[in-house]
């Protein structure tokens, strides 16, 4: 009889994730699944159900590091859904929690030192540290539990193939899962935004190709758009050089696989795996770049800039165009000024494309379970409910009816009570953070954008997204994965060669070295070793196809 | 006492060229040190915009209430004032047992010790090795221990004060204490350290700031967040700029916490730097004590 | 009394006399034993490859590899550069400027401008490293920045000074200048307050001028904590402060403030590659000591005061 049920919750439970528009409550079928807490149960040796809730009918008890956001709880089991998904699973979490500002010595410590927590809990752990650690054996091979214990992770992995090709080091092993998302918005890192008042004081059109929007950035420049007599005006700026280069190097075909695996994609000429700084759309590029700098288009102080400053200069109505993710993280009084592209801009040799976008990954090692933790099973199947579309909805906005609900048109949200009277000197994200955990972000579940309320989401933004959207590259690639040997090689070479091309870019950029040193650079970076980071680069991407 | 004997006009010209170099000095530091307070009282818009010059700008209290809202910022204060104390004691007494022995020309060995001693501020075992030895070993974890304990030597001090001793102690004096029968450590608290205090002075000022603004090992060995000094604290308030570039955080605030932990990081250098500022004075006065009684000594 | 070879204090004395000595330092040598070389077992992951899971004794043996490729890196010549070049530049500049100040200070009568001098100065030293950069930076800026803004009431252009490679190592050294100067002279007023009174009251009837009291008294009796200073200055040529200077990088200043620590920061950051910084650290500390021994006897046979 209980077997039965078990079942039955187990295929309410797949239904419910898989079909995006369901309304039955989950706390109904948490307090039926609470009843049904009799000793015996399954037949599994850890006592362990393989569906439905609870999960354990022993009460367990796990140790997690986790990193917290300065909106939230000190106590992590102070939040809501915590105390209410302990009750449904029996088991309970010890948090120990800490700042950005420690997080990366701590979760070093624990490593070197093999004095473990058992789960890895958002730890901003690198994804090289995830195969390197994985391989030593800190952490739990992955690949049988998730088959026997993640029904809604293997159903990701099934729908998305990018994250199946991505989660796995190379030799096939999983050692941890991933924080993922679902959401155009957010996956396209960085955006082009330009300031439509300005636009119309200048006469001119929302720019379709590079030159269009030279045209425009010196219209900005000269014709005093924001009137007050001064040539003060910045047409071009953003927190980096880099940031530019994202946004602009899709109209010259660089980056065709989106941001994956950073400066790497692939020849359209030849079809293979391209180093594109080192290309000749990369010598037009920083050509194009060079001009705008020179003629004053770009932010005089582009290679000290910061968001803040990026903000200043907004604030005082000096800023023409900026990327960034979105628009109201750096533009405050005027930021209904601004405006995403119609479209990807087409270069000068007709592409028409726009790469600064990632592909489902988020990051790879958002959830580890350690070699010491007692309870794998238990541990896999209470993350895995996070992977499912309740799950996800229980981590974004908490609990049916208690602080969400949906509309009569089925968009969700806070329910008016909470988010409404935020208390002065406190912001929304600490308010909500009382009752979710998702502040902070890169949790490993897949982010959905229909529950997520962050900047990314905010209408401007996604309606850049969604212009943005049909000139992405039709592959993204997921980062790729690399052998303990070949990520020492790499590394090394990485650290020299990637610090060389920054240097360099700024410096053609900037014009204090001429283009015409360009295949200087090239020699130098083949002096410097990039063959042999090429080689390393091509066996992982081989790998990489064949998955 | 001297000033009354007409100076020579070589002095006077010396004493001019000695104030006005000095008054340039003080005001080249005090300019910037001036613009960082008002920064603290300015609108954090105004301080990124750069309009501010001198004084603060569009005056608001909030980056010192969002300072004092925190309640850790008390307990930091707590932690960091007794971590301070029992602290700078024992490097002190330490300090001053091995200084001593050091500057004692007849203690065979002295120079070997130094070598010794020396080496340690070159090489080191390395983070995580340190780490295991303190923590499994020494029992130096998470505690008041190993706060005060790791730190309780600086051999730069150690090596300063030997030399003060070796210089500013008079061989003499402590020969005639001999003759009087008094014991090397008689002699070292009654005869020596009287005369020492300039130097105990100092030593308390460079070991107490050290104390006060370290936070790289409460960072690596205290778990306990009631344990937290006052840095750490400051640490994690100011932190919110960082996490404000992640994914995931509501719009609207994205802005105001960039801005925020801008104005809030002049407010907390005011904050965390004015005990300091008082133990101070406290510490100057004994710089004159010291030449009394140097004086007194005939 | 025979004043003899060891200075002034001649009463022949056996360990068993001054067995309160002994007793004295034995916490000491506790100390550094316990606290400062029981971990240094750690330094042979320097020739492993180090492991968690295996541990620091169970880690396979390397030799030199991790040296050997340090060595061979291409910037390898570029960090040593960049490296010793801030420290060389900060011995000069930064090391004598505290023990001028001191000189200076110590001349004022004045109580109460005295204390303003030293009370000022004294403060930069509490700023942390990041207020310090953003502060010099705003103050630099060429868009809002005061200096520029002098610049350009007297018709200049400005200068874009935190990406200008030549200018890294001044902006550098001068603001620790800045912050510290104050903070250093601390130890040296508290020697000068430590001279004996009558050596000045017997160079006044002497009628020596304030000048020659200066150059006869006060600097002579700085001398030995001054070199004392040097030689320990001497023996971290190879650390430059970290923080600062990676918060002062930018890809334009970077061929002349890439160091070793930002260095080993951008490969150490990725791959938490523990055996590649230890060796770094060992060559750092090795050419350290090295420095600090020619040093020390050099200060030894020339000036008479040394560590050891």
């Amino acid at each position: 009889m209980i077997k039965a049920f078990s079942a039955a919750s187990a295929a309410m439970l797949l239904t419910v994730s898989l079909l995006s528009a369901c309304s039955d409550n989950n706390s109904s079928s948490s307090t039926e699944a609470g009843e049904a807490t009799p000793k015996s149960g399954t037949e599994n040796a850890e006592q362990v159900s393989k569906s439905g809730f609870p999960i354990a009918n022993e009460p367990i008890s796990l140790s997690a590091m986790v990193l917290l956001s300065p909106a939230q709880p000190t106590e992590w089991n102070d939040i809501a859904v915590w105390q209410e998904y302990e009750k449904m699973t029996g088991i309970h979490i010890d948090w120990d929690e800490y700042t950005t500002a420690d997080i990366t010595e701590k979760r070093n410590l624990a490593l070197a030192s093999n004095e473990l927590p058992d789960i890895f809990y958002r730890t901003k752990m690198p994804d090289s540290d995830v195969d390197k650690y994985g391989a030593q054996g800190s952490f739990l091979k992955l690949n049988d539990l998730i088959d026997q214990y993640a029904p809604n992770f293997k159903a990701v992995m099934e729908k998305y193939p990018d994250v199946k090709k991505g989660i796995a080091t190379a030799d096939g092993s999983i050692y941890a899962l991933p924080n993922l998302t679902d959401s155009p918005s957010i996956e396209i890192t960085k955006k082009l935004f330009l300031n439509q008042d300005w636009l119309k004081r200048t006469g001119k059109k929302l720019p379709t190709t590079t030159d269009e929007l030279y045209e425009v950035l010196k219209a900005f420049r000269n014709d005093d758009p924001n009137g007050n007599g001064k040539t003060d005006e910045i047409p071009l700026t953003a927190d980096s050089l880099d940031d530019i280069m994202l946004v602009l190097k899709g109209a010259f075909g660089l980056g065709n696989k989106g941001t994956g695996n950073g400066n790497w994609d692939v020849d359209p000429d030849s079809g293979k795996l391209r180093f594109f700084p080192t290309s000749e759309s990369y010598k037009e590029l920083l050509t194009y770049l060079h001009k705008l700098y020179s003629e004053n288009l770009i932010d005089q102080e582009i290679f000290t800039n910061s968001g803040t400053n990026v903000l200043a200069k907004n604030e005082q109505n000096m800023v023409g165009s900026f990327s960034f993710a979105n628009i109201v993280a750096r533009a405050n009084t005027n930021a209904k000024d601004f405006v995403g592209l119609d479209t990807a801009l087409s270069g000068p040799n007709g592409d028409h494309l726009f790469t600064s976008a990632r592909g489902h990954f988020g990051s790879k090692g958002a959830f580890m379970i350690s070699s010491t933790n007692k309870h794998p099973e238990a541990t896999m199947r209470w993350i895995d409910y996070f992977y499912g579309e309740e799950g996800t909805r229980m981590l974004y906005l908490g609990l049916e009816g208690q602080t969400y609900q949906k509309d009569a048109s089925g968009n969700y949200d806070f329910i008016p009570e909470i988010v409404s009277n935020i208390p002065e000197g406190s912001s929304f994200d600490q308010v909500v953070s009382k009752y979710v955990p998702y502040a902070g972000g890169s949790l490993p579940t897949l982010l959905l954008e229909k529950y997520f309320k962050g900047g990314e989401t905010e209408p401007a933004a996604k309606a850049a997204a969604e212009k943005l959207g049909p000139s992405l590259p039709e592959e993204l690639w997921a980062p790729f994965s690399f052998t303990s040997e070949e990520s020492k090689e790499k590394l090394s070479l990485e650290a020299d060669i990637y610090g060389y091309v920054s240097q360099r870019t700024a410096e053609f950029v900037q014009g204090k070295a001429s283009l015409d040193e360009f295949d200087k650079y090239v020699e130098w970076l083949e002096k410097m070793g990039l063959n042999d980071l090429q080689s390393i680069y091509e066996t992982a991407y081989s790998r990489y196809t064949t998955k | 006492m001297e000033h009354a004997k007409s100076a020579s006009w070589g002095d006077r010209i010396y004493d001019i060229s000695i104030y006005t170099i000095l008054a340039i000095i003080m005001l080249g530091t005090l300019y910037p040190l001036l613009y960082i307070v008002s920064a603290s009282f300015s609108d954090p818009i105004s301080i990124v915009k750069g309009e501010l010059w001198l004084l603060p700008k569009h005056i608001t209290l909030n980056s010192y209430e969002k300072v004092f809202h925190n309640p850790d910022i008390w307990m930091g204060y707590r932690n960091s004032l007794i971590y301070l104390v029992v602290g700078t004691t024992i490097n002190i007494v330490m300090t001053t047992m091995g200084a001593y022995v050091l500057s004692r020309k007849d203690f065979k060995g002295r120079y070997v010790l130094v070598l010794f001693f020396t080496f340690t501020l070159l090489f080191n075992g390395g983070l995580i090795p340190t780490y295991l030895v303190y923590k499994n070993m020494l029992g130096l974890y998470n505690n008041l221990w190993v706060m005060v304990i790791p730190s309780a030597i600086s051999v730069w001090n150690l090596i300063i004060m030997r030399t003060y001793f070796q210089t500013a102690i008079p061989d003499e004096i402590q020969e005639a204490a001999f003759i009087d029968g008094c014991s090397n450590i008689r002699t070292l608290t009654s005869v020596v350290l009287p005369l020492s205090m300039p130097i105990i002075a100092v030593m308390t000022m460079y070991y107490g700031v050290a104390h006060w603004n370290s936070y790289f090992t409460a960072l690596i060995y205290l778990n306990d967040h009631w344990r937290l000094p006052l840095q750490m604290v400051i640490r994690n308030i100011l932190i919110q700029e960082d996490m404000s570039a992640m994914a995931g955080s509501e719009g609207e605030s994205l802005v105001e916490q960039l801005l925020m932990a801008e104005g809030m990081r002049y407010a907390v250098i005011v904050v965390s730097s004015i005990p300091m500022l008082l133990l101070y004075p406290l510490v100057q006065k004994h710089f004159v004590k010291g030449v009394m009684m140097g004086a007194v000594k005939g | 009394m025979t004043s003899g070879s060891e200075g002034g204090i001649a009463l022949p004395r056996s360990i068993r006399k001054n067995w309160d000595l002994y007793l004295l330092i034995l916490p000491v040598v506790i100390y550094f034993l316990l606290i400062k070389y029981l971990p240094m077992y750690g330094i042979q992951i320097a020739f492993k490859d180090f492991s968690a899971a295996k541990g620091i004794w169970g880690s396979d043996w390397v030799g030199m590899k991790h040296f050997v490729r340090f060595f061979n890196n291409y910037q390898f010549w570029t960090l040593i550069k960049n490296t010793v070049g801030i420290s060389i530049f900060q011995i000069l500049l930064a090391f004598p400027l505290p023990i001028f100040f001191a000189l200076l200070v110590n001349e004022v009568r004045g109580k109460w401008f005295k204390k303003s001098v030293q009370s000022i100065t004294f403060m930069p030293h509490f700023l942390s490293t990041v207020v310090l950069v953003g502060t010099v930076m705003a103050f630099l800026s060429p868009s809002t920045g005061l200096v520029n803004n002098v610049i350009r009431a007297f018709g200049g252009e400005p200068i874009y000074f935190m990406t200008e490679p030549g200018m890294f190592k001044f902006i550098y050294v001068f603001s620790d200048i800045w912050q510290n100067m104050g903070f250093s002279s601390v130890l040296y007023i508290a020697v000068l307050a430590g001279i004996d009174k009558h050596l000045y009251e017997a160079a006044m009837i002497d009628g020596a001028s304030k000048l020659k009291r200066l150059i006869h008294i006060a600097i002579p009796c700085l001398i030995p904590t001054a070199i004392i200073m040097l030689i320990f200055q001497f023996g971290s040529i190879m650390d430059v402060g970290f923080e600062k200077i990676y918060l002062m990088q930018n890809d334009l200043n970077r061929t002349s403030s890439s160091v070793i620590s930002t260095y080993v920061y951008e490969i150490g950051l990725l791959g938490s590659q523990y055996s590649f910084s230890a060796a770094v650290g060992l060559f750092n500390s090795v050419i350290n000591f090295v420095l600090i021994i020619i040093v020390n006897q050099t200060a030894k046979r020339v000036g008479g005061t040394s560590l050891w």
